[in-house]
């Protein structure tokens, strides 16, 4: 949260500083526009301002007037009229003077003029030795105010300005940060519901606030998963359900098939080609009996039901556990079988669910052994990098490539061949976290390769 | 009692087909007690007038289940207990192991297999008082072995004497005669657990053990080894 808020507040900081910059640059740009665009206009409009006209009026023996320098039509440019007033008020010069403005000026008039209008019209005003000279403009073009104030409150503006804008900025940075904070505050909570979310996990967060819509479809999101999620589970228990039923209701017929054609099998009083169709029901029985203990354990596998037992067990003693369970079970008996452990492997430690890696161990060697009566099969085992790598080969015909091809996951159309036993491989070798490899061998038969995690090595084994 | 075929047996078990062939199956190896119930209630009747020496017993029942009927039967002694269950998982194995039964066999089962069961079952627990288990004396290629007092008898005539640690290994590979034992299980027999760094141990043990029952020690034909396994050891009764 500290993270994402150091974030947001950087980017509030950028983008406030952003904007002050722009809005002040846009703003003196504006200004000097305008400035530049009335100045113009004003240069236009008059051509010489009253300090230099009063420069340029000099006293002859004739009276006054404007110099030589340009005409007085050009001096006097842009103004109506003009005039020149002694101390007395009387008007002693004058140029283009209307005629109800020339009489002399009492004080108060001309108190009155300097600061506001002369008869409507702006009039500018400078003092000459020779007395004061009026320019007025035309009634309507010009703006005048005067202005007054305390000169404490100058001093005041002028102490107190640094401090009020450095408490504005203060306000405005302490601003950021609480809009920063609770906007990460706000943020955090929805990303944690989106990791949540993700996850497969439910969400129920607060709607308030600036998120409060995400918020409300993220909740709405969340209980249309959760719903679905109930309904897949629901089904998978019920599938699951159904097979363990069936395979648990069935075991009894199955028990008196067995019983039965054992008995038929073992007696003598029978002929014996019927003893040996016995014992075909029997070995087919058997049959039955695996591929329904294979359904149920590929479906409990696959949905997550069947607990996994693991414990630490070194590799040497697990293998050479499977591989004599099998060489014992008198399934191989027409193979050859060699067994060759890495010495090096020999103590390696996984944390495994020894049943059930041995049942995937004992469908490998049960296949190699079932569909190539006769071949030579070999175990051999050793360590790659962090994993226990076992490879069981033989020397049969190999794996169908149809077979391959479902194992790659390929649909195929048409039969799909049976792979219940190999999938099972598949999915016990995934659930301890390892990987299985479906090949062939050379020069001919199959080769799977079967990599599985070591756990951590214990210290203090060796003796 | 003289023969382990006299013991009484109470088999239990909702479905009476099943019941049927149990009863058939144990009258062909010789059994003659043979109690049956279809219910909890009827095995309580049988067990309140006779005492069974063996309870095969199935653990879905239509008035309760088997393992709760095998804790109440059992609660006053001993009785040895085989469950005999369609119920495959471990947790199921486990709980009825766990409650102090002697084996667990799933349905389908082979009617040998459960013979074969019962009679280890029988033996263990009253062939004791009766008559010296045959397992005890082993028939080898170049002599007979007998466990009880560890002495080997050669064909030559000769008598020699087993060491503790050779008897205890011989022992453990005629408990299981005609199949290979890992040298795992070898040396947890006679070591215990922990038993990593004894492998050579074996090999000594195993050299000397030869040299007593072998003719010729280095063409073994009764203590055979299984190339990174174990060993094996063949009687003259093994097939």
């Amino acid at each position: 949260m500290i993270r994402t808020f150091g974030r947001m507040l950087r980017r509030y900081a950028l983008a406030v500083a952003g904007g002050v910059l722009v809005l002040t640059v846009a703003m003196l740009a504006m200004f000097v526009g305008v400035v530049a665009y009335y100045a113009d206009k004003y240069q236009e409009n008059v051509r010489y301002s009253a300090q230099q006209v009063a420069g340029a009026l000099e006293q002859t023996p004739d009276g006054y007037r404007l110099n030589s320098d340009h005409t007085t039509q050009e001096w006097l440019y842009g103004y109506e009229w003009a005039m020149l007033l002694d101390e007395q008020g009387t008007v002693v010069w004058q140029y283009h003077l209307p005629d109800q403005l020339d009489h002399a000026y009492t004080v108060t008039e001309v108190a009155s003029f300097t600061r506001w209008y002369l008869a409507d019209y702006p009039v500018f005003c400078w003092i000459t030795e020779n007395g004061l000279l009026v320019l007025g403009r035309t009634p309507g073009t010009m703006f005048r105010y005067s202005f007054y104030s305390y000169t404490e409150l100058f001093q005041g503006i002028y102490r107190g300005i640094v401090p009020t804008l450095l408490a504005i900025v203060a306000l405005v940075v302490a601003g950021c940060m609480v809009f920063s904070w609770r906007g990460a505050k706000a943020l955090t909570g929805v990303a944690r519901g989106l990791d949540t979310l993700a996850a497969g996990g439910a969400v129920q967060l607060p709607t308030v606030g600036f998120t409060a819509e995400v918020a409300r479809k993220l909740n709405q999101t969340s209980a249309r998963l959760q719903r679905q999620n109930e309904i897949i589970a629901k089904r998978d228990a019920a599938r699951t359900d159904w097979i363990a039923g069936v395979s648990h209701d069935i075991r009894t017929p199955l028990a008196l098939i067995f019983g039965y054609a054992e008995q038929l099998e073992q007696d003598p009083a029978l002929p014996s080609d019927q003893r040996n169709k016995a014992a075909a029901i029997r070995v087919q029985g058997q049959t039955i009996r695996h591929l329904i203990e294979d359904l149920n354990l590929t479906s409990k596998l696959q949905y997550n039901a069947q607990p996994l037992r693991r414990a630490p067990i070194h590799a040497g003693e697990l293998l050479r556990r499977i591989v004599t369970d099998f060489c014992n079970s008198g399934v191989g008996e027409t193979c050859t079988l060699d067994f060759d452990l890495d010495p090096l492997a020999e103590r390696l430690v996984l944390d495994a669910d020894a049943s059930l890696l041995g049942r995937a161990f004992t469908n490998l060697l049960g296949n190699s052994a079932r569909h190539n009566p006769g071949c030579a099969i070999t175990v051999h085992a050793r360590r790659e990098e962090t994993t226990l790598a076992v490879a069981v080969a033989d020397t049969g015909s190999g794996y169908p490539p149809a077979v391959l091809a479902v194992l790659e996951g390929n649909c195929l159309s048409g039969t799909q061949p049976h792979v219940l036993g190999l999938h099972i491989v598949e999915q016990i070798v995934k659930a301890h976290g390892g990987q299985v490899q479906f090949g062939q061998n050379t020069p001919h038969g199959a080769r799977t390769v079967v990599r599985l995690p070591l756990a951590e090595e214990p210290n203090s084994e060796k003796q | 009692m003289g023969r382990i075929q006299d013991v009484e047996i109470l088999l239990v078990d909702d479905n009476p087909e099943l019941l049927d062939l149990l009863c058939q199956t144990l009258h062909g190896a010789g059994y003659t007690c043979l109690h049956t119930a279809q219910t909890c209630a009827q095995a309580r009747a049988v067990f309140a007038q006779s005492r069974p020496g063996l309870m095969v017993l199935d653990i879905n029942l239509p008035d309760g289940d088997g393992f709760s009927l095998f804790r109440e039967l059992n609660g006053a002694g001993e009785i040895p207990a085989l469950f005999l269950s369609a119920r495959d998982a471990d947790a199921d194995r486990l709980f009825g192991l766990g409650l102090g039964a002697d084996d667990y066999l799933t349905k389908p089962f082979l009617t040998q297999e459960l013979l074969l069961r019962i009679q280890l079952i029988l033996r263990r627990v009253w062939g004791r008082s009766g008559q010296e288990s045959p397992a005890a004396i082993l028939h080898l290629a170049a002599c007979r072995v007998e466990l009880a007092d560890a002495s080997v008898h050669r064909v030559d005539g000769t008598q020699l004497t087993l060491t503790g640690t050779e008897r205890t290994i011989l022992q453990k590979l005629a408990d299981n005669r005609g199949h290979i034992v890992t040298y795992d299980a070898v040396c947890q027999a006679v070591w215990g657990q922990g038993y990593y760094g004894y492998e050579n141990s074996l090999n000594v043990h195993i050299r000397h053990l030869r040299e007593k029952i072998e003719a010729d020690p280095s063409h073994p034909r009764s203590l055979l080894t299984a190339r990174g396994l174990g060993y094996k050891l063949l009687t003259e009764e093994c097939p």
